[in-house]
């Protein structure tokens, strides 16, 4: 009996032995060959998601090559437009998928991304730097990544948003230009307008004419002709640079004698009186019906665009105008970016704290910042939608195909997360038109950042060419909100009131007084103005 | 004591025996009270945040800062506070003073119709705005009250200056209030068609050989007979009065309106929803609630006193 215990004990041993081996030869199998699954919710701007594109299915298998593992995403999109909303909601219930694009339309989500990240919603990437050396050399490389994304207590919530800017940014100010419609002009013997009073004449003489019943025109929401007044006044309807520090622009005369300038354009009917509730498609409906003469704010890139799609109405780009106050100082142009490798911290991505796969989704996330990806999703597959000449990369696609491959630079169709590293070299240069551009009294065609690098000069740069970004705390941020809701609510209501006319600039003074009373604007002003003094 | 015990056993067999006898009826209305307390009830345990900073990884119940009245005392000072307060009750009451009596004097109109196809094509075309989205009844109403739109051409075709109706704080609640009857009049109408329904016709033939007239028999006919579900309906639309259409206001409001349209309810989304400010909003919301409570209460204790008709 004992005998046959002893056997049947070793017996029992052996086979317990073969099946731990062999249970533990799976499982390492399995743990090389099961794929990495994890949820990404992310924002999609087109009629419809990048999945099945292309280059879609070539990021993927790109990333599998990178971490030496099979990936297995589920992506739960959301579009552009409820945005905002959703991830405010996904934020405060707390339930977040591994993989999170921090974007929204109406603010800086830099200052969502630190207020959860400080409760730790979100993996603080400052302490994985050393498992990610892609994202970590990008960092080291723009001298204002430690003032921008990271919080004033050294934490670093996010995998920002990264430009590459290998030949340089010069813009117009505020990405805009603006656009008169040159037959108009010609047929009415009319010189194109630099200055404001210029556009007011201008557009005086057209609708005198009865060619448009409103001349000027807002054509997109974000494109507010006020804007470009209150710029050529060298001010702003909110918070804004002034070249040593951060003021408040409702404030000061400049600001008022912009208001001034609008209430007469607008009680002289110039502009429609319902343009401050102007959408995109009433814009859109103007420029097709021909009242649109003098769009004041324009994107840079329509000009261009209209060169070829609208050529019997021969837009032209100018420099946005200047007033009186300023003839010789214009604010015209800045630089997108101010150094080779700069970080946007309105846009990131973030990992989620609870995550189970942290570690594993920080390598994912640092493949990101891979070169042969960044090439990826910026010029897609040599040999089928860019080729190398001469060390030089060129697109072989029309712009109709950018969308279906799903290259990110359609604008539509953006392949892999949100924010995607940007070459700006291909979103500035390679597929910007040629534009045509009123300077100096006469039309030349040009692209644009070659353009503005050229005449770009200190009399006509704008003050927030290279201006401070200043990272402030969740404290901060609130105390700032506390103040300036009230005051900024209050201040946009009285703007429309002067521009309408129904509020007089007798009652300038009242105002003044009336809006110091909403909040301590000066202490909202120097919690930013206190981060450059240091 | 034996005696005593045995007192309530009688009334739970009556109840249970009630329970019986109705089954269908609870059964009808189970679904609505499961609903309402999924949908109402267990998500109440939220309004805890306004007393805290809140913490999404704590959850509610985890390790979160008790703040006590901070949200509260925040609103209080809010230098915007009084014209938040303000257009939400005017906005509350016009819609009351207005949109309620429409639908009433709608079907008190439509009981003096006789020729029943007549009648049921005005009943349907009625009803038609109400199955259409407030999105685009909002769409709609933006058209006709822009500067190229229908109310301006008339204008026009007069030789007034067009307005920008949507931009001027004044034609706000005109705005909202009217594009309210215009969808909710026949929608509104059916409980009090439902209540004249009732009406025995022989009551009208004898006050017509009273010698009443039209006016007679609506006021001393009709109108007794929709006057307890008028009752009802202004006790419950009065909880109503600081919780308007919030959607609609969203809808139709600009900066430019705030003046006029900005309520209580379209503050806290800005400031909630859009500006992340959960335990902000959600003590504004309590604080709301709590009086929408009290004006309920009050309106059914007047009911009670003056016509006898409450809910409870």
């Amino acid at each position: 009996m004992k005998r046959k215990n002893v056997s049947r004990i070793t017996a029992l041993g052996l086979c317990g032995t073969m099946l731990l081996s062999g249970a533990a030869g799976l499982t390492a199998h399995a743990s090389e060959e099961e794929p990495l699954s994890f949820k990404v919710t992310t924002v999609y701007f087109g009629d419809q998601s990048p999945e099945n594109t292309k280059i879609q299915e070539e990021w993927i298998k790109l990333c599998e090559e990178k971490l030496g593992r099979k990936l297995d995403i589920t992506f739960e999109y959301i579009h552009t437009g409820d945005y905002t909303e959703k991830l405010q909601v996904i934020n405060a219930g707390g339930d977040l998928p591994d993989i999170l694009t921090c974007y929204t339309t109406n603010s800086n989500a830099k200052l969502m991304v630190d207020e959860y990240g400080s409760k730790g919603l979100f993996l603080d990437l400052a302490e994985r730097l050393d498992d990610m050396p892609n994202y970590k050399s990008y960092l080291d490389k723009d001298p204002q990544s430690q003032s921008t994304l990271y919080t004033p207590e050294g934490n670093l919530y996010g995998a920002y948003n990264l430009s590459i800017v290998p030949t340089g940014s010069a813009h117009g100010a505020f990405s805009t230009m603006m656009a008169v419609k040159n037959s108009v002009l010609k047929d009415l013997d009319l010189e194109i307008p630099t200055t404001l009073d210029e556009v007011y004449d201008v557009a005086k003489a057209i609708k005198d004419a009865g060619v448009s019943k409103y001349p000027i025109v807002q054509l997109e929401e974000w494109q507010n002709p006020e804007d470009v007044v209150f710029n050529a006044y060298h001010t702003a309807s909110n918070r804004y640079y002034d070249g040593t520090e951060f003021k408040y622009g409702p404030l000061s005369d400049d600001y008022k004698q912009a208001l001034q300038y609008l209430n007469k354009i607008y009680t002289e009917g110039l502009i429609s009186p319902d343009y401050f509730t102007y959408t995109t498609d009433m814009g859109n409906a103007d420029l097709e019906s021909g009242t649109a003469c003098i769009l004041p704010s324009a994107w840079e890139g329509y000009p261009g665009a209209w060169a070829d799609e609208r050529p019997e109405d021969e837009w032209v780009a100018v420099p946005l105008p200047t007033s009186d106050a300023y003839p010789d100082e214009a604010w015209q142009f800045e630089r997108e970016f101010t150094s080779e490798y700069e970080f946007n911290p309105r846009y990131s991505m973030v990992i989620s704290a609870q995550s189970p796969i942290a570690d594993e989704l920080v390598k994912f996330v640092d493949a990101q910042y891979d070169e042969d990806v960044i090439n990826l999703l910026n010029w897609g597959i040599e040999g089928e939608t860019y080729e190398m000449k001469d060390g030089k990369k060129s697109l072989i696609v029309t712009k109709d195909q950018y969308a279906e491959y799903g290259m990110p630079v359609s604008g539509s169709m953006r392949s892999g997360i949100f924010p995607q590293p940007q070459d700006m070299d291909l979103w500035r240069i390679e597929i910007s038109e040629p534009a045509p551009i009123y300077w100096n009294g006469e039309i030349v065609t040009d692209k644009l950042v070659a353009f503005s690098s050229s005449v770009m000069n200190e009399s006509n740069t704008t003050p927030r060419d290279g201006q401070p970004n200043p990272s402030i705390s969740a404290d901060e941020s609130s105390e700032y909100a506390n103040i300036m809701t009230p005051v900024e609510t209050y201040a946009k209501e009285q703007k429309v009131k002067f521009i309408k006319g129904d509020r007089s600039f007798d009652e300038w003074d009242s105002y003044i007084e009336e809006i110091n009373k909403m909040g301590d604007i000066q202490a909202a002003m120097d919690i930013y103005n206190s981060k450059i003094s240091k | 004591m034996a005696r005593q015990n045995k007192k309530p056993v009688p009334k739970q067999r009556s109840f249970w025996k009630r329970c019986v006898k109705y089954r269908s009826l609870i059964l009808m209305s189970l679904p609505g009270l499961i609903a309402v307390f999924i949908f109402s009830y267990i998500p109440m345990y939220g309004i805890l945040i306004a007393f805290q900073d809140y913490n999404p990884v704590e959850g509610m119940f985890g390790h979160n800062n008790w703040v006590g009245f901070k949200y509260f005392k925040q609103f209080l000072q809010n230098p915007y506070l009084f014209r938040l307060i303000r257009n939400t009750l005017l906005l509350g009451i016009y819609t009351l003073l207005w949109s309620f009596p429409a639908p009433i004097i709608f079907a008190l109109l439509m009981d003096q119709l006789t020729n029943a196809k007549f009648k049921k094509t005005v009943q349907s075309i009625s009803y038609l705005p109400y199955f259409i989205s407030t999105v685009v009844i909002v769409g709609l109403v933006k058209d006709f009250c822009s500067v190229d739109g229908v109310i301006n051409g008339i204008r026009e075709f007069f030789g007034l200056n067009a307005v920008s109706f949507m931009t001027d704080p004044k034609y706000f609640r005109t705005i909202f209030i009217a594009s309210n009857i215009w969808q909710g009049l026949g929608w509104g109408a059916i409980v009090y068609l439902a209540a004249l329904s009732g009406v025995d016709p022989q009551l009208h033939e004898a006050a017509t050989l009273d010698g009443a007239n039209r006016w007679q028999r609506i006021r001393y006919v009709s109108w007794p007979a929709i006057v307890p579900t008028t009752t009802i309906m202004l006790i419950l639309e009065s909880g109503k009065i600081i919780s308007s259409d919030f959607t609609k206001v969203l809808l139709l409001y600009n900066e430019s309106t705030y003046e006029t349209a900005d309520i209580i309810g379209t503050y806290v989304y800005r400031e909630g929803i859009l500006g992340g400010k959960f335990e902000y909003t959600t003590a504004i919301g309590l604080l709301t609630s709590l009086f929408s409570f009290i004006l309920l209460i009050t309106a059914n204790f007047l009911s009670k006193k003056i016509s006898d008709n409450s809910l409870w």
